[in-house]
């Protein structure tokens, strides 16, 4: 997986934050961490002088690689963020102290708990062995401890001299402490960006006899935009319970997935989804962030409304208007080492994307989750430079 | 023979170095024949989540968390003892082996079995589990419902395990499982799709499985076995009725459910049993699925 690069403006890079902040974020690892780093360079210094003029020359030149890249998480894969500094120290430290507040306005955030100390840092023959606090492993949180391991992985590989990381823990290699990653040989990007899962298969429908009635809610489904007229039927499935669920969430009803009394009234008298801002003529997604849904639009007219569920609250989505900038049929995310099937990918780390659980609340990284099926349809819809527009309030 | 009087001179030996402090009592931890007086040598198998997971600097580890680990900690406080002193055991085997060990005690999700006490001792039980079928995501509909559709499928099982065992006696006699000589490895196996379905302790794999949930197909559900974990101590160990003793402790105050509900987020006795063959029923236990005689 290559890294999505999102160019950081270097003037807030400094100020430390004070007090209490939502976000998760580091503090106090430079101080700590920088003298040991420094030592290194010095002993390896001393002990070639063959390679000292070189050294002198990479240490005196800032022009080449004058900025270090640290990673950060935007959505479901790393960024990277541009800091001032070229050893693995001042990288390291530069992780640890988190993204910037622009960055983060723009849900660029890091897994890496605030406090967590680097004890130590050395590097032989391109294997950097860097070793943490506890709190680096602190939670039980499968994803965030996931996501930690390979921002620090990646963001040491990233460093000129460095092909791999060991990761220690109090001194200690870590077992069991990264869920299915053995942390006991170095780590390399590379390792992380391999799937490691067997290739998603999307669930089909079980087979049920069609009925009248289900068809007559169908079609009612797909006159409004929330089915597919091909999908009409007869016969109950996933397909058919998120288009009511997404009918109750345009409507603003329980969202149960069950065509109720409630829901059954409302069908009869409810009227197609309109777009929510008036845009460009041909095709453009609208997210609605309150209403989790999201309308596929052709020339200002809906014509899919699709039941969704956007960045849960620690995770927000990000709110604007941007394009599509990439089409994955299989995106792996690297910090959550899972496959994102039918990925369309609008901002950074952040897509429209398959998965197999979609609930009626905002639940994900700060992706926009889509039912299998409905996936596929976006995206086919989809292409590259197409408007996205990702609003946090449709009334 | 040699072994049983070469531990009867270690607890000799023990005992005279104690001697001194003996009129106190088991309350004072300070006259048990400990490795280190004191404190509690435990022996660990890192790792198995949920249970054991930490870190490892040489032998000694230096971090630790988990039941067992909690288990250990409260085991040793209720002994007199200032805390433990966590060391790994590099493989399952040997925890089991008899022998000296390198430790006063192991806590390593072994179950109690008359073969294994052959060789080493058990504490009294700290935990009941039947064994547990996880399959892979995405295996083929309709899936696996019995015993018997399991014995079609790829199977696999962790070496010398009870679930091991639970393949030739209770599926299927000819199955050739893949068996894996790493847990870790196994799990991986399974979560690339080179097996249909693990067969291990429904408490590790409900563990797994609440975890990393995207990783896995369906927990299928539960064989029974009613195998009952106990620690392990070096056979004929003076230490054991103190140990039995912080053990039975810890159950009777409540102690032990609290760890165990803090580690153990999903009750594997919610599982269905799975019956024998298909159409049996999967929540009823079928006849014939009374706990098998362990290895």
């Amino acid at each position: 997986m290559r890294p999505l690069v999102v160019g950081a403006r270097a003037g807030a890079r400094r100020r430390p934050r004070r007090g209490p902040s939502a976000a998760p974020g580091a503090h106090g690892a430079g101080a700590r961490a920088a003298h040991p780093a420094r030592s290194v360079v010095f002993r390896a210094m001393r002990r070639s002088t063959a390679l000292l003029a070189c050294a002198a020359i990479a240490l005196a030149a800032p022009a080449i690689g004058s900025a270090a890249t640290v990673q950060f998480v935007q959505g479901e894969q790393l960024v990277t963020a541009e800091r001032p500094g070229t050893t693995l120290a001042q990288a390291m430290n530069a992780l640890m102290r988190g993204p910037t507040p622009a960055e983060r306005r723009r849900q660029i955030r890091t897994y890496i708990i605030r406090g967590t100390k680097i004890r130590s840092i050395s590097v032989d023959r391109g294997i950097a062995t860097i070793d943490f606090s506890t709190r680096l492993v602190r939670g039980e949180a499968a994803d965030v401890l996931l996501a930690r391991l390979a921002q620090v992985v990646g963001t040491a590989t990233r460093v000129r001299g460095v092909r791999s990381v060991r990761v220690q823990v109090l001194g200690g290699t870590p077992l069991g402490l990264f869920p299915g990653i053995d942390a006991r040989r170095p780590l390399t990007t590379r390792a992380l960006a391999t799937p490691d899962l067997a290739p998603p298969i999307s669930e089909t429908d079980p087979d049920v006899a069609p009925t009248t009635s289900v068809r007559g809610l169908q079609q009612r489904l797909a006159d409004l935009s929330y089915l597919a007229p091909h999908e009409v039927d007869g016969t109950p499935g996933p397909l058919t319970t998120a288009a009511v669920i997404a009918f109750q969430k345009w409507q603003g009803l329980q969202r149960d997935g069950i065509a109720g009394p409630a829901t059954l009234a409302a069908l009869q008298s409810a009227q197609r989804p309109s777009p929510i801002t008036s845009g460009p003529g041909g095709r453009r997604i609208e997210i609605l962030v309150d209403r989790q849904v999201v309308l596929m639009i052709e020339d200002n007219a809906v014509v899919r409304t699709i039941h969704a569920s956007t960045g849960a609250a620690a995770t927000p989505t990000t709110i604007g208007t941007f394009s599509v900038y990439g089409k994955f049929a299989r995106w792996w995310s690297v910090p959550f080492r899972q496959y994102l099937p039918w990925s369309v990918a609008f901002v950074g780390g952040i897509a429209l994307h398959e998965y197999p659980d979609v609930p009626v609340f905002p639940a994900s990284h700060g992706c926009v989750r889509l039912p299998a099926g409905e996936a596929k349809r976006v995206y086919d819809f989809s292409s590259v430079g197409m408007q996205v527009r990702v609003l946090g309030s449709s009334r | 023979m040699t072994r049983r009087l070469r531990s009867l001179a270690v607890v000799a030996l023990a005992a005279a170095a104690a001697a001194p402090a003996s009129t106190a009592g088991a309350q004072g931890g300070g006259d048990l024949p400990t490795r280190e007086p004191g404190l509690l040598t435990v022996g660990l198998n890192l790792p198995t989540p949920g249970f054991q997971v930490g870190s490892l600097a040489g032998t000694r580890i230096v971090y630790a968390r988990g039941l067992e680990v909690d288990l250990a900690r409260e085991v040793a406080r209720r002994m007199g003892l200032r805390g433990v002193r966590l060391v790994q055991q590099p493989t399952f085997a040997g925890v089991l082996s008899a022998g000296p060990k390198a430790w006063d005690v192991a806590f390593a999700q072994a179950t109690v079995t008359a073969g294994r006490k052959r060789a080493v001792s058990f504490s009294v039980p700290y935990l009941t589990t039947d064994e547990g079928v996880l399959l892979r995501r995405g295996l083929p509909r309709p899936g696996p419902t019995s015993l018997a559709d399991l014995a079609r499928l790829r199977l696999c099982v962790e070496r010398g395990t009870t679930g091991a065992a639970i393949v030739a006696r209770r599926i299927s006699a000819t199955a050739r499982p893949t068996r894996y000589r790493e847990q870790t490895n196994m799990l991986q196996a399974l979560q690339a799709g080179r097996c249909d379905a693990v067969i291990l302790d429904a408490t590790i794999l409900s563990i797994q499985q609440a975890a990393t949930p995207e990783r896995y197909g369906e927990l299928l559900g539960r064989i029974t076995t009613g195998q009952r974990y106990g620690a392990v101590l070096q056979r004929g160990s003076a230490l054991l009725p103190a140990v039995n003793r912080a053990l039975n402790a810890v159950r009777r105050d409540g102690t032990l459910d609290r760890i165990t509900a803090r580690w153990l987020t999903v009750t594997p006795r919610d599982l269905p049993v799975i019956p024998a063959t298909a159409g049996a029923g999967a929540v009823v236990p079928a006849p014939g699925t009374e706990p098998v005689p362990l290895p």
